[in-house]
């Protein structure tokens, strides 16, 4: 069976995207009436978290800011302001007054992506100091082990209004992503079917597929097993160790 | 009066700087003290106050009583929202236009390297959909511009970055970047 193509031209379909959207949003009402929360949004690598993020981030026009490892309270906060468009000041106390002042005035989410370099005493405690002051929703997005290392902190983990399990994509969402990804080209379903069993529904791997399956649209013409062959498939197994000679 | 390109405006002139001397007001304020307080003229001034008090986040009242003829209007700030100075039509209506533009360049951020159709597809939400044109368009703008790095394969790499405003293409032909607050592009004209 193949399919034709609707013009779909957004992520919005996707079930992680929807999921994440669904839970800020009642996450901002809950908090404009009972002061800030968390939403704790975890999952594996490639599963899509940072592209939801982005998403939602345009939908709620949060302030969003990758975290890395390095950082100290005071380039965290310097991010923030970066993003908020105000000159920082010069130490970390008027940093935190000015981020706390916009973001409490402005109302707009706080989105923290790759949070668990946040998982350490310094930053931790300062994120729940923002939080509670400016009374905004503060979205942790990091790693599979997220709400595990969150629970060190008992004032930050009985935060969290709803920790949301970011999910490996469906048939549904390979549907879509092929859509998304392979616009005008005919996908068979038994090849959107093998693409699922070959990544486990790992979304960055389905779309590195299905980048090279749309490359190879051109020859093949529909794409489906029979015409695929012996291309192969993108996995993200490491190759079996070779023998020494 | 057309409005100006934005980089012949004086940062003064802005409505930037009306919201900000509104916040540092600090107390009730008329027109007059406003207008005195930046460089902007009687009809901007007039026209931001009307879309702000329609919006709910000014109040005005007249004072009345005091023997004057025609008092001027007193206005307070009853909902502030922060550094950004609100985007209002004279209705209190928001003003969405550059929403795709901040999409774009905020995607731009996030992903580094892309093609400009998938730049489309990430940065469209439902309310501000964001055409396959308009990405290519951009991407290639700001290519000239020295914003991105084409490659051979038609994807770009994000390799001047400058801020979370986004870098504006203006109808004279030239790349204007509010981070900056300068020109750093203008298309070269053959002579």
């Amino acid at each position: 069976m193949t399919q034709n193509h609707d013009n779909i031209n957004t992520i919005a379909p996707l079930s992680n995207v929807g999921l994440l959207l669904g839970e800020v949003s009642s996450a901002i009402s809950y908090c404009r009436e009972n002061g800030g929360m968390f939403v704790a949004f975890h999952g594996h690598a490639g599963y899509g978290k940072t592209t939801a993020c982005n998403y939602v981030r345009a939908k709620v026009r949060g302030y969003r800011v990758e975290c890395c490892d390095h950082w100290t309270r005071k380039s965290l906060l310097r991010a923030i302001l970066y993003e908020m468009s105000i000159p920082a000041a010069n130490n970390v106390a008027e940093m935190f007054d000015q981020a706390v002042e916009q973001l409490r005035l402005s109302g707009r989410p706080l989105i923290l992506d790759e949070a668990d370099h946040l998982a350490k005493n310094s930053c931790m405690e300062m994120v729940r100091g923002l939080m509670d002051k400016s009374r905004v929703c503060v979205v942790l997005s990091g790693e599979e082990l997220l709400m595990k290392k969150l629970e060190r902190w008992e004032r930050v983990h009985s935060r969290i209004l709803k920790p949301v399990a970011a999910q490996p994509a469906d048939a549904n969402d390979l549907r879509v992503l092929a859509k998304l990804y392979c616009t005008g080209v005919a996908v068979g379903q038994d090849w959107l079917d093998e693409l699922m069993k070959q990544t486990g529904g790992n979304t960055r791997r389905v779309v590195v597929n299905l980048n090279r399956a749309r490359n190879e649209a051109a020859a093949l013409g529909t794409i489906s097993l029979q015409t695929w062959g012996e291309r192969g498939w993108y996995t993200g197994h490491s190759p079996a160790p070779r023998k020494a000679v | 009066m057309a409005r100006k390109p934005a980089d012949q405006i004086s940062s003064l002139q802005t409505r930037d700087a009306l919201w900000a001397a509104i916040r540092n007001f600090g107390r009730p304020f008329t027109a007059r003290e406003l207008r005195i307080e930046t460089r902007c003229t009687t009809s901007q001034t007039g026209e931001y106050l009307i879309g702000l008090t329609a919006a709910g986040i000014l109040s005005a009242h007249q004072e009345t009583g005091s023997g004057v003829p025609h008092p001027a209007k007193i206005y307070t700030l009853v909902n502030d929202c922060g550094i950004e100075a609100p985007r209002v039509r004279r209705d209190g209506s928001e003003v969405t236009q550059g929403r795709g533009r901040e999409q774009l360049w905020e995607t731009m951020r996030i992903f580094s390297s892309f093609s400009s159709a998938d730049l489309a597809v990430f940065a469209s939400t439902e309310e501000h959909p964001v055409a396959a044109g308009e990405a290519r368009i951009y991407c290639a703008t700001l290519a000239a511009a020295g914003y991105l790095r084409k490659h051979a394969n038609g994807t770009y790499t994000l390799i001047k970055r400058t801020g979370p405003k986004p870098p504006q293409i203006q109808r004279t032909k030239q790349v204007y970047d509010p981070n900056l607050g300068e020109i750093v592009w203008k298309e070269q004209v053959s002579a």
